[in-house]
């Protein structure tokens, strides 16, 4: 999660709903007709790394509210609504993440880290070590100068960006490891 | 009954008068169990602490620098430069080779008077060749890893203050200051040609932690390395000397470390091999009392 983290850069541009709080003259391009201001309560899509920063900062103070309130509220996307989080308690191995969000666990990073969100975490946790040990059998199993095999190809078609990389480290250090043990 | 005289023969071995052992003498027909390791293990060690004061042999600097060369390769920062033993190291390499080159040079008269002697003589010079190619290849992985984490920390390594525990001629050598000041103006410079000359003026700094995404990268301290607990700065000081040294209840001899995060103490015993955060870890393996592996 650096500056020039590519994979951070791609993950900060996924598109979250948001609920503007207040009305803003001239952002109309942010819902598709610019020029137009931009009215309250009305919905938008907006890149996370945007969303972020106008879910924190506070446009005006209401005055019989103390606490500021900020320009836009995240709304939850799909990604972590509860049919999703249901969905990776049954069976973490079989859920197709890729098709979720190819940085999905990055977003799910910073999701939890914006709203402190424990019980998100906790589910994430369980996911990510059940996976992790999938991972880990499916780069052990291949045999170590040959495509991979069908029935794993399944499985690491639904990998997100993060798991492919882990995927790739421990498949390339088995193979390298096999192939100093075999031919030295 | 049990007399216990190891300590007794480990003076006699170690053949030095001066040094009066209070420590070992008393109380050894108390512990009769596990007596032997331990008398032992001190003789050894002591033995170790009186060979520091003579200049450091070559087959310890190498073992010295094997031990630098692994943990610069496992830790996440750029760890202090060990000028000492690179500057002894360069020297050697320096004289090993030159002494090659004189070596070979009397092959050639050799070969002219006896070919059969000079076939015979060829193994030591061959091996002497292998052995510096070898010290060569673990300085260069060496000072080519280091050089790596400068320019991936570079920003990081100009922002470190003054007040710093290691000031930064401390942690680099004079090659890699200036490796890293030249390479740090050459990236500017291309940045600032392509890019950032049509930003506006607020948005020129590279070094700006203030917005959204900080854009200096420290090292990451918090991820996790394989550490194997080696005891007391290699085996080279007594162990009763070392205050956070402590032994459990089964005798085990570990150093009590704590997690900041999970508000947990942990028990690293020695010799043991642990999968740990770097920043718990990090005061025993810069006092050289665990290595990165």
């Amino acid at each position: 999660m650096s500056y020039y983290d590519i994979d951070d850069i791609l993950a900060d541009s996924t598109k979250v709903p948001c609920k503007f709080n207040c009305s803003v003259p001239g952002l109309g391009y942010l819902e598709g007709n610019a020029g137009h201001p931009i009215k309250k309560d009305s919905k938008a899509e907006l890149p996370l790394w945007l969303a972020r920063i106008l879910a924190i900062i506070g446009a005006e103070t209401v005055e019989n509210e103390e606490e500021e309130l900020p320009f836009v509220e995240l709304m939850v996307p799909d990604l972590f609504s509860s049919r999703v989080l249901n969905a990776i308690k049954s069976s973490p191995t079989s859920l197709d993440v890729h098709s979720l969000s190819a940085h999905f666990y990055e977003l799910a990073i910073k999701w939890a880290t914006l709203f402190s969100d424990r019980r998100l975490v906790n589910v994430l946790n369980t996911m990510m070590i059940e996976r992790a040990q999938e991972v880990n059998n499916h780069a052990l199993s291949i045999p170590a100068d040959s495509a991979p095999a069908l029935q794993s190809g399944t499985f690491l078609l639904t990998l997100d960006e993060f798991e492919k990389r882990i995927f790739r480290d421990s498949h390339t250090s088995y193979k390298d490891m096999k192939s100093w043990m075999l031919r030295k | 009954m049990d007399i216990d005289i190891d300590d007794i023969l480990a003076e006699l071995d170690r053949d030095t008068t001066a040094v009066d052992q209070t420590l070992t003498s008393q109380g050894n027909d108390t512990t009769v169990v596990g007596s032997d390791a331990v008398g032992d293990l001190v003789a050894k060690q002591q033995a170790a602490a009186a060979q520091t004061a003579a200049p450091p042999s070559p087959v310890q600097d190498f073992n010295d620098l094997l031990v630098a060369w692994r943990n610069e390769r496992m830790c996440p920062e750029i760890l202090a430069y060990p000028h000492l033993l690179m500057a002894r190291t360069l020297r050697r390499v320096q004289q090993q080779m030159e002494h090659i080159e004189c070596v070979s040079m009397g092959f050639y008269e050799d070969e002219t008077r006896d070919a059969a002697s000079a076939v015979a003589n060829k193994l030591p010079l061959l091996c002497m060749e292998a052995d510096l190619e070898r010290l060569k290849f673990v300085v260069r992985s060496y000072i080519r890893c280091r050089l790596s984490k400068v320019d991936k920390f570079s920003l990081y390594l100009r922002q470190l203050d003054t007040q710093q525990p290691v000031p930064l001629t401390e942690l680099l050598s004079s090659k890699e200051l200036e490796y890293h000041e030249r390479h740090f103006t050459i990236l500017l410079k291309l940045l600032n040609s392509t890019i950032l000359k049509h930003m506006p003026p607020e948005l020129q700094a590279i070094d700006d932690n203030e917005g959204s995404v900080p854009m200096v990268e420290g090292p990451d301290l918090a991820s996790f390395v394989f550490v194997r607990v080696t005891g007391p700065d290699l085996g080279r000081s007594a162990p009763d000397t070392d205050p956070t040294l402590e032994i459990n209840d089964e005798g085990v001899r570990f150093y009590p470390v704590y997690i900041q995060e999970l508000r947990e103490e942990v028990e690293l015993t020695v010799d043991g091999i642990y999968v740990m955060r770097y920043n718990v870890v990090q005061e025993l393996v810069q006092a050289r009392k665990a290595i990165l592996i």
